[in-house]
């Protein structure tokens, strides 16, 4: 499904983001990828993103090579990503719902289907009864709850998740978790970048470690840290 | 594009205009300020030009012989006109006969026409020819080729003639001017407000992008936001224009019915054939480009 080769990003002012990454991730995988800050994990996220472009190497994502995509093209990858991000990033004066639409005005979805998904997604996330409110009048935990109903409303096959719940209590970011296990059980791929140990050591899943740039360690059913 | 998504751009506009009021309001308020003032120049300056339009057909050229009026044969008034003709930018040329010179002289002496009674018979007045030039600016030109023919005298209002083309120039001057710098302000001004618009909305178009929103559909909901402010922002100065401009212009009908000769006025009709389509063409221009240039800052993501 994503297949990074010798991925190497070296920035415009010589900080070398990433050193020759090579990671495989398949369809239906639950992956973290952990580091502390500045490790660069942020730069493969946006690698993946089409925000930068890579130095060298090459990515494939859905059997496409999109190392080098035009401008133009940007877009219609991105509508195979759903993204969340640890500050929510909804559009204040839209409701809940309005968010979660807006998603599908874009790809130009019948009203009839919007009328019909919205509702869908809305109650799977937990959030039928906030539809109309707007994101300033929701908690935090409803408030990213929202961004994955935008993330998955188009069905994206792959959903990737920068620190999703950096701003959350533990018990919020636990409901946010199960949330992102069920989406990832329905056959989505679900990749979250992230530096909570409590949670990855509990759920047990696939984990990538990028320390200053190179990949140290790629583990399935791992934990945080060596010692687990 | 299909229509749903046109709808929903329309949608998207009304709603920015209405969300981001106090700045639409900014905006709407910058053109149509604008626009007034174009408005308002444009009419003084459609009817000053009318006023010397009609004052120009007023001030004509008169031309005669010096000969005494018996010495004066068809073949000589003949040949004068003929050598008239020749002469650029003389519109019209119309012969007076010595009768019609002492007609209209009694006519002008009002009350004491009477008194030139009897001059029928030994009439002192010489045949002339009345000249109207296409454009008074000519004037000159034409007096010094018209000095060229021997035994005829000239008589024309020079220094009215100046002071008219003086202030005709001087208004058009003005008038460009002001229009130009006022233009430059209100696109100044207009870029500033969009741009706090688009500042505003830079969180939205950065999300839009990430949810994959093709450029087009990011630009479209603000361009169109900037036709509704360009199209609220003329019509307003229109109204305003239309209703001072019926009301100002009867006002002089009415109070000063001595000076309507001179003061002659365009009717609104004439002014909004072509007021309204300028206004329009400015505001939505002001609108689009302004949205368009500042919306391009913010598409880098």
């Amino acid at each position: 499904m994503i297949q990074l080769h010798n991925i190497t990003k070296i920035y415009p002012n010589n900080v070398t983001a990433l050193k020759n990454i090579s990671l495989s991730i398949e369809k239906g995988e639950f992956v973290f990828i952990i580091g502390s800050s500045g490790s660069g994990k942020s730069t493969l996220l946006k690698l993946l993103l089409k925000e930068i472009e890579p130095t060298q190497g090459e990515i494939i994502i859905n059997d496409k090579n999109i190392t080098h995509l035009k401008k133009k093209e940007i877009p219609f990858l991105r509508r195979k990503l759903g993204v969340v991000f640890q500050d929510f990033r909804l559009l204040p004066n839209k409701t809940v719902y309005e968010n979660v639409a807006f998603a599908m005005q874009i790809v130009e979805a019948t009203p009839k289907e919007i009328r019909r998904n919205v509702p869908m997604v809305l109650s799977m996330v937990g959030l039928a009864k906030k539809a109309r409110c707007y994101p300033n009048q929701l908690s935090g935990g409803e408030q990213q709850r929202t961004a994955l109903a935008r993330a998955i409303i188009n069905n994206p096959p792959i959903l990737i998740c920068d620190e999703p719940t950096g701003n959350l209590d533990p018990v919020t970011s636990w409901e946010i978790m199960k949330l992102l296990k069920d989406i990832n059980d329905r056959g989505t791929t679900v990749i979250i970048a992230t530096h909570e140990k409590d949670i990855v050591d509990k759920m047990k899943k696939r984990v990538i470690e990028i320390k200053n740039g190179t990949l140290i360690r790629d583990l399935s059913k791992g934990g945080y840290s060596d010692e687990d | 594009m299909k229509i749903r998504t046109m709808k929903y751009f329309a949608g998207q506009g009304f709603r920015g205009i209405w969300r981001n009021r106090l700045m639409s309001l900014a905006s709407i308020g910058t053109i149509a300020s604008c626009l007034m003032i174009v408005g308002i120049f444009y009419c003084i300056a459609v009817n000053v030009d009318y006023m010397l339009e009609t004052l120009e057909e007023t001030t004509g050229i008169t031309v005669f012989y010096t000969e005494e009026t018996e010495e004066i044969s068809e073949e000589k008034i003949q040949a004068l006109e003929d050598q008239l003709n020749r002469i650029d930018h003389i519109e019209k040329i119309i012969y007076i006969s010595p009768e019609e010179a002492l007609n209209k002289e009694k006519e002008e002496w009002g009350e004491y026409g009477s008194l030139l009674e009897g001059l029928e018979n030994d009439n002192p007045l010489p045949p002339s020819f009345e000249l109207t030039l296409d454009d008074i600016r000519y004037q000159k030109e034409v007096i010094s080729q018209l000095n060229q023919i021997n035994g005829i005298e000239i008589r024309y209002l020079e220094e009215e003639t100046k002071i008219l083309i003086g202030f005709n120039n001087m208004i058009r001057i003005v008038s460009l001017v002001l229009i130009v710098i006022l233009g430059f302000i209100g696109v100044m001004l207009m870029d500033n407000t969009i741009r706090l618009t688009v500042y505003i909305r830079k969180n939205e178009i950065n999300i839009m992008k990430y949810i994959g929103a093709t450029d087009w559909f990011i630009r479209w909901p603000f361009i169109i936001e900037g036709i509704i402010i360009g199209v609220i922002g003329s019509i307003l100065p229109l109204i305003v224009i239309w209703f001072s401009y019926n009301f100002i212009t009867e006002l002089i009908y009415e109070r000063n019915t001595f000076i309507q000769k001179i003061l002659v006025f365009r009717t609104t009709g004439e002014i909004f054939n072509l007021l309204t389509p300028i206004s329009l063409v400015i505001g939505i221009g002001i609108g689009v480009i302004g949205s368009a240039i500042s919306i391009r800052r913010y598409l880098k993501v």
